[in-house]
């Protein structure tokens, strides 16, 4: 049987997952390796909500890699639709709304998984001007308008 | 509330530098502390493409220009890890060799230009000299005018070349200065054809090489493999006349799509044909590579270790495919896997009306008995009677056959699905099929 790695979230509830969807997460790979990990390992920056999401984005992304392992000769046939079947479950999975994106994006970085990252981040700033980019985080704007007009200026080629 | 604020600016720059760099650069009006943090990310991407290009009079590029040169002072001494630059309107040579220039200097990892101007790029020399580079990936109209003395790439692990220009002698300077080169890929580079190429390096793994199109029928060509570790090759185009050296004693999966360039006389593929004797996977992916090595039927070796081909197959009448499928088979005494990247048999146009006519292509079976084929997977089933009359005979003769996996329109699926149900099998013959929508 595959070796278990217990999470705490921020409310103190326990997750027991595999060692092998752990190690999608650098930072605990890092705690893993430095033999840290008995005894759980609290997060106290990830709330349970939160904790879970991140979870199902790890045992899929290890499920999918092991079936392309499984395939790796086929990949001329299967790795294609494997590929776009993974892109369409990462779309949906990041149908979220906007604090709980948020906060996925936050455990990612503390975690260290980039995929998801990757994949918050874009999904952040996917099809936002800058208005809105400026409001999901809000952003008090520190500028005079002069200033402003000086920034624009600056970077003109981006604001044209 | 500010939730971003709580993130360092590390982490904000990584956030950003998921988006373009130009998409990201709008973020500098937010605030005082964003104004410079888009240009300190580690991972730029610049694209300056036309979209506007009906357009009679474009917009001046100046203002482009003063971007880039901003973003790279902005960031002065900090690293770059990625850099890409997609170009694809006129911009002065001189702009683009200085900011790679700079970039080079700044721990780059990863290179990308693709470059489409009016004026051919000459990579500055710094480029052959740069010790952090691991990846490089060079497009269009770019050309290596000489490899430095001194070249040396002690890092460089993938080299992508997409149309560069260089000479064979270039070439194989540039290869000597790369020390750990696992990954090659040259598509379409049009390098003297008077000359021969030698792909020498004997760390290389991969190798993608597509020639096609770019070589004047009557000069004679060449090529070389000495690449005594390469696993993986994938090699498009036109065959060379010649191939003194072919060292490919490691290679593992072979990916061809191969033509005569002109008269099949004028080639001698001997070296190459036989170099591929130690393949465990083979895919021959276009029918002319099937009517290329079935007119060199003599020189096809034994393949011990093959047991993974792929051969694309076509509806049209003549199809190559089947007429050396018979001897590919035999020379492959552990195949187990059979895929056909088609339809199963061709388009009898006649056959179709009359009785099922199932033509010589397959000089009568007898050849499947002796073959050891455990899956048999077709890509592009369509249901017609030369397909089931095919597949009758591949269910019958192949004596270990144990799973056949069918891929076919949802369409076709539909009609032919119980007919081949019904046909005589073995009892531990699997069928599975797979539709896909057309």
């Amino acid at each position: 049987m595959s070796k278990k790695i217990i999470f705490e979230s921020s409310e103190g509830e326990s997750f027991e997952v595999d060692e092998a969807v752990a190690l999608e997460c650098q930072t605990i790979k890092n705690m893993i390796e430095d033999d840290c990990t008995d005894g759980g390992i609290p997060l106290a920056n990830v709330n349970s909500a939160t904790l879970t999401k991140v979870i199902d984005y790890c045992k899929k992304h290890v499920e999918a890699a092991a079936a392309a392992e499984a395939n790796a000769g086929d990949k001329d046939i299967y790795g294609a639709n494997k590929d776009i079947e993974l892109k369409t479950w990462d779309e949906e999975f990041v149908k979220v709304d906007q604090p709980l994106l948020f906060d996925l994006m936050l455990a990612a970085n503390f975690l260290i998984i980039p995929g998801l990252l990757d994949l918050t981040c874009k999904t952040m700033m996917r099809g936002k001007t800058v208005l809105q980019i400026r409001e999901i985080f809000h952003i008090k704007k520190d500028y005079t308008d002069a200033e402003e007009a000086e920034v624009r200026k600056e970077n003109a080629w981006a604001f044209e | 509330m500010d939730r971003i604020s709580d993130l360092p600016d590390e982490t904000v720059c990584q956030i950003l530098s998921f988006l373009p760099t130009k998409e990201a650069a709008l973020t500098s009006v937010f605030s005082k502390r964003w104004r410079n943090l888009f240009a300190m990310s580690p991972n730029l991407h610049i694209r300056f493409v036309e979209v506007d290009f009906w357009k009679p009079k474009a917009k001046s590029n100046m203002s482009f220009i003063d971007f880039v040169d901003r973003v790279l002072a902005v960031s002065s001494d900090s690293t770059i890890r990625r850099f890409s630059m997609i170009i694809r309107r006129s911009v002065e040579p001189a702009h683009i060799n200085r900011w790679m220039i700079n970039v080079l200097s700044r721990g780059i990892l990863d290179l990308g230009l693709d470059t489409l101007t009016k004026d051919v790029i000459t990579m500055p020399l710094e480029i052959f000299t740069c010790k952090t580079i691991v990846k490089l990936k060079l497009g269009s109209l770019v050309k290596f005018a000489m490899v430095p003395e001194n070249a040396y790439l002690p890092s460089l692990k993938t080299l992508f070349l997409v149309h560069v220009r260089f000479s064979g002698c270039e070439f194989e300077a540039l290869l000597s200065a790369c020390p750990v080169l696992e990954e090659l890929t040259l598509l379409g580079c049009p390098w003297d054809p008077k000359q021969c190429l030698t792909i020498s390096c004997t760390t290389l793994e991969r190798l993608t090489l597509s020639c096609k199109g770019t070589i004047a029928c009557s000069l004679p060509w060449s090529f070389s493999f000495d690449t005594p570790r390469l696993a993986y090759l994938n090699y498009r185009g036109y065959i060379g006349d010649e191939y003194p050296i072919v060292n490919l004693h490691s290679l593992v999966e072979a990916k061809l799509s191969l033509e005569f360039r002109g008269s099949p006389n004028e080639s001698n593929p001997m070296n190459l044909i036989n170099g591929l004797r130690n393949v465990e996977v083979l895919d021959l992916s276009s029918l002319e590579t099937s009517k290329l090595l079935f007119s060199f039927s003599e020189l096809i070796p034994l393949f011990e270790k093959l047991s993974r081909v792929s051969i694309a197959t076509e509806v049209q009448h003549a199809c190559w495919s089947w007429k050396f499928l018979p001897l590919l088979l035999k020379k492959s005494p552990n195949l187990k896997t059979l895929v056909i990247k088609g339809p199963l048999h061709f388009y009898d146009e006649y056959g179709e009306e009359s009785e099922p006519l199932i033509c010589e292509c397959l000089s009568e079976y007898s050849f499947l008995s002796s073959c050891h084929v455990k899956i048999l997977e077709i890509i592009d089933y369509c249901g017609t009677k030369g397909e089931m009359g095919q597949m009758k005979k591949f269910l019958e003769k192949l004596p270990c056959l144990e799973l056949v996996n069918i891929h076919a329109s949802a369409k076709a699926k539909l009609t032919f699905c119980t007919d081949l149900q019904v046909l005589p099998r073995a009892g531990n013959i699997q069928l599975k099929f797979f539709s896909f929508q057309n």
